[in-house]
């Protein structure tokens, strides 16, 4: 009788296999019908294709030729007949005015200068503004001296000697408002030493000032970016920031979606829309470093103490003032196409919208020298004593900053657009998880933000965290396993994702630790 | 694009003999979920069984003039299928015809007929969920038999093994097939020493 119940669930279990309602995956045939007819295969430079790679090659120039007039220096002329100094560039990217071209100011203005903007766009970097006073103040002689300034307000006092290099990253931003009309004091001596003083304005009011020390070949930079007041200071922006860390969780949920398109008798194309939430936090931390030879000019200017040990971690910055902490929250989904058109190249383009916040929760920078190579110097106006008149760098330091949590850049929009193309190396490699397929992975991923309905090229982006959004990435992947980035951006992550679900799920947790010295990002991803 | 409606099954063999793709495209998509369900029962996971259920539609359609009248096509189409999931098995080394594994409690054995209509509450979902967690080797050996209609003596030759190895192997099968339906309170358990 056993026997007869053991035929029956036998029965029983053929019956609910043949019924399971299991469904063949929509692109199985693909793959079928091109082992079957690979004549087709001559139609892979197809339209789409030719459109991908013109994207690709169009997001490339776009880049490069972004990124090229970000970082190429303006020259500002001055007027001098009419003792004007015309400013008509866009005020979305920084105005640079060079070395060679203040030195000549210099000697040929002795009059003062009045700066006018005719563009009416702000800058998306600094709201307020920085004029630049020229001024002469001292004599060839006296180059090696401390520089004292007549004004009162912040009066960072040291000295430009000339182991400063002069390269291209050295550059003094000046970031304008519209009509702000300053006439400088006249000059006292005709020297060459040039000492300008950078005014801070909160709409036309002044409300503090800096300080920038040019010799007669070089320039300091010292960018200042204003504080709308004293109970919220701002960050220090520039190109070279450095030692900037990073640090976040992103949860990315991919779900993919397959499309066949089948031309006029042509072969099967499949397009893999991929869209992705991202959910994350990040934490930078702007660590300065202040080298030797900045402390000897600085300790030669007068200061003394502060800059005597060199923070080495940031822990050993932990009760210092020179510290930048902020906290940011983005949520963001995107959605990239993957066609699949050779056996082994996915070429994919997409677009990925993130929102992110930003709050400064601790300190701000003070002082920072970005980079040992180029000598520049940043100062904040991160003071709470701005207006106390006649501070010097020891009393700047010493001054206890802002402690109150403060949201800066909140709400900004990141749009990235990768374009690229993905080669599998290896299929069905069971590592941990049999299905898994490693992928060569080469893209670009040009950035702009959007803020105040107004589109700018993501060099933000690329000020404040050094991360890979404007950088040209090589990376290795697979579904499950570890990456990471060398280069320039170094970046350390783990994911997983689990390929038995009908929905992939990949959590990614990644600690970015950018490095200094370019902006150029090269880096190799490697997940395995 | 070429439309067939509803062709016979002759006219069909035919123009897939003939490579003709809108035909192997409705040869397809006719027994596509099946054989997916097929593959799915010899795979570790979807990945493998859409691999496997690819390659096996490869090798019907370039093998299709071998079909013989004799049959119905779906049963050569799923013994092909069937034949191209082993194949695959063997190629990554998958141990599908391993010794026995022992059963831990030899003297338990399910009485089914204390459960006169058993099936009434057993869903299909549920058996196949109990039978996807059966071992690769157990789940394929009962498969085979089974459910595909193998007979012991074909099971041996696919597999490479002895034909009473194929017989105990799915005793065994189904023997743990049902302690793992008990796990999941499908069945009582009843011990009979």
């Amino acid at each position: 009788m056993e026997e007869n119940y053991t035929h029956k669930f036998d029965n029983i279990l053929k019956q609910a296999a043949n019924n399971m309602p299991n469904i063949a995956p929509a692109d199985a045939w693909v793959d079928i019908y091109n082992t079957l007819h690979p004549k087709k295969k001559k139609h892979i430079l197809g339209w789409w294709f030719s459109g991908a790679v013109l994207l690709l090659c169009t997001s490339g120039m776009g880049y490069y030729l972004l990124t090229k007039n970000i970082n190429t220096p303006i020259t500002v002329k001055a007027n001098t007949k009419n003792n004007e100094l015309i400013i008509n560039t866009t005020l979305n990217k920084s105005v640079v005015e060079t070395s060679k071209t203040i030195e000549n100011k210099s000697t040929l203005n002795t009059n003062p200068i009045k700066i006018i903007n005719n563009n009416s766009e702000k800058n998306y970097i600094s709201e307020p503004s920085k004029i630049l006073q020229a001024k002469k103040t001292a004599t060839l002689a006296n180059q090696n001296k401390p520089i004292k300034s007549n004004y009162s307000g912040v009066q960072n006092k040291f000295n430009a000697n000339k182991n400063i290099n002069n390269n291209s990253n050295t550059k003094t931003n000046l970031a304008l408002y519209k009509n702000i009309n300053v006439a400088t004091k006249p000059n006292q001596t005709k020297d060459d030493i040039i000492e300008t003083d950078g005014v801070l304005y909160n709409g036309n009011k002044i409300e503090k000032q800096a300080t920038e020390i040019l010799n007669n070949a070089h320039i300091i930079t010292i960018n200042v970016i204003p504080k709308a007041n004293a109970a919220k200071p701002n960050l220090i922006v520039n190109n070279n920031v450095a030692q900037v860390k990073p640090k976040g969780i992103v949860y990315t949920l991919p779900k993919t979606v397959p499309l066949l398109i089948k031309p006029n008798n042509k072969a099967f194309k499949k397009i893999n829309f991929s869209a992705n939430i991202n959910i994350g936090t990040t934490t930078i931390y702007n660590q300065n470093r202040l080298l030797s030879n900045l402390n000897k000019r600085i300790d030669n200017a007068g200061s003394s103490g502060l800059f005597a040990s060199v923070p080495l971690s940031r822990a050993a910055i932990s009760n210092t003032e020179n510290k930048t902490r902020l906290h940011g929250q983005n949520f963001g989904i995107g959605i990239t196409a993957n066609f699949k058109t050779f056996k082994r190249f996915v070429p994919y383009i997409g677009l990925n919208i993130a929102i992110n916040s930003w709050q400064n929760r601790a300190y701000l920078s003070t002082i920072a020298l970005a980079n040992a190579t180029t000598n520049n110097l940043f100062i904040s106006d991160a003071i709470n004593n701005a207006n106390s008149g006649n501070a010097n760098y020891s009393s700047v330091l010493k001054t206890p900053l802002a402690n109150n949590t403060i949201n800066i850049n909140n709400k900004i929009v990141f749009l990235n657009i990768p374009v690229g193309f993905k080669y599998l190396i290896n299929k069905n490699k069971k590592l941990l998880l049999s299905g898994d397929k490693f992928y060569i992975n080469i893209n670009i991923a040009p950035s702009i933000i959007l803020k105040e309905a107004i589109f700018y090229h993501d060099n933000a982006t690329e000020r404040y965290f050094k991360l890979s959004s404007l950088g040209r990435k090589i990376n290795i992947q697979t579904s499950f396993g570890l990456q990471y980035n060398f280069g320039n951006s170094s970046r350390f992550g783990l994911s997983l994702t689990s390929t038995n679900f009908l929905y992939n799920i990949n959590k990614q947790i990644s600690q970015v630790r950018p490095l200094a010295l370019a902006n150029k990002q090269l880096g190799l991803h490697i997940r395995f | 694009m070429q439309q067939i409606i509803s062709i016979d099954e002759a006219t069909l063999v035919r123009n897939c003999v003939a490579n003709n793709a809108a035909a192997q495209k409705e040869l397809y998509n006719r027994y596509a979920n099946a054989m997916y369900n097929i593959c799915l029962r010899y795979a570790h996971n979807s990945f493998d069984a859409k691999d496997m259920m690819q390659e096996g539609f490869i090798k019907v359609f370039r093998h299709i003039q071998q079909f013989e009248a004799k049959g119905s096509l779906s049963g050569w189409v799923r013994r092909v299928i069937i034949t191209a999931c082993l194949n695959y098995l063997k190629k990554y080394n998958t141990p599908i015809n391993n010794p026995c594994i022992k059963i831990d409690d030899d003297s338990t054995t399910i009485v089914l007929s204390n459960h006169n209509n058993f099936e009434s509450f057993l869903t299909n979902k549920e058996i196949m969920q109990c039978f996807m967690e059966l071992p690769l080797e157990y789940r394929t050996i009962l498969s085979l038999y089974a459910i595909d209609d193998y007979s012991h003596k074909e099971i041996a030759t696919l597999l490479n093994i002895e034909e009473a190895t194929s017989r105990t192997k799915v005793y065994r099968a189904r023997i743990l097939l049902k302690k793992i339906l008990i796990t999941h309170q499908i069945f009582e358990l009843k011990n009979t020493e």
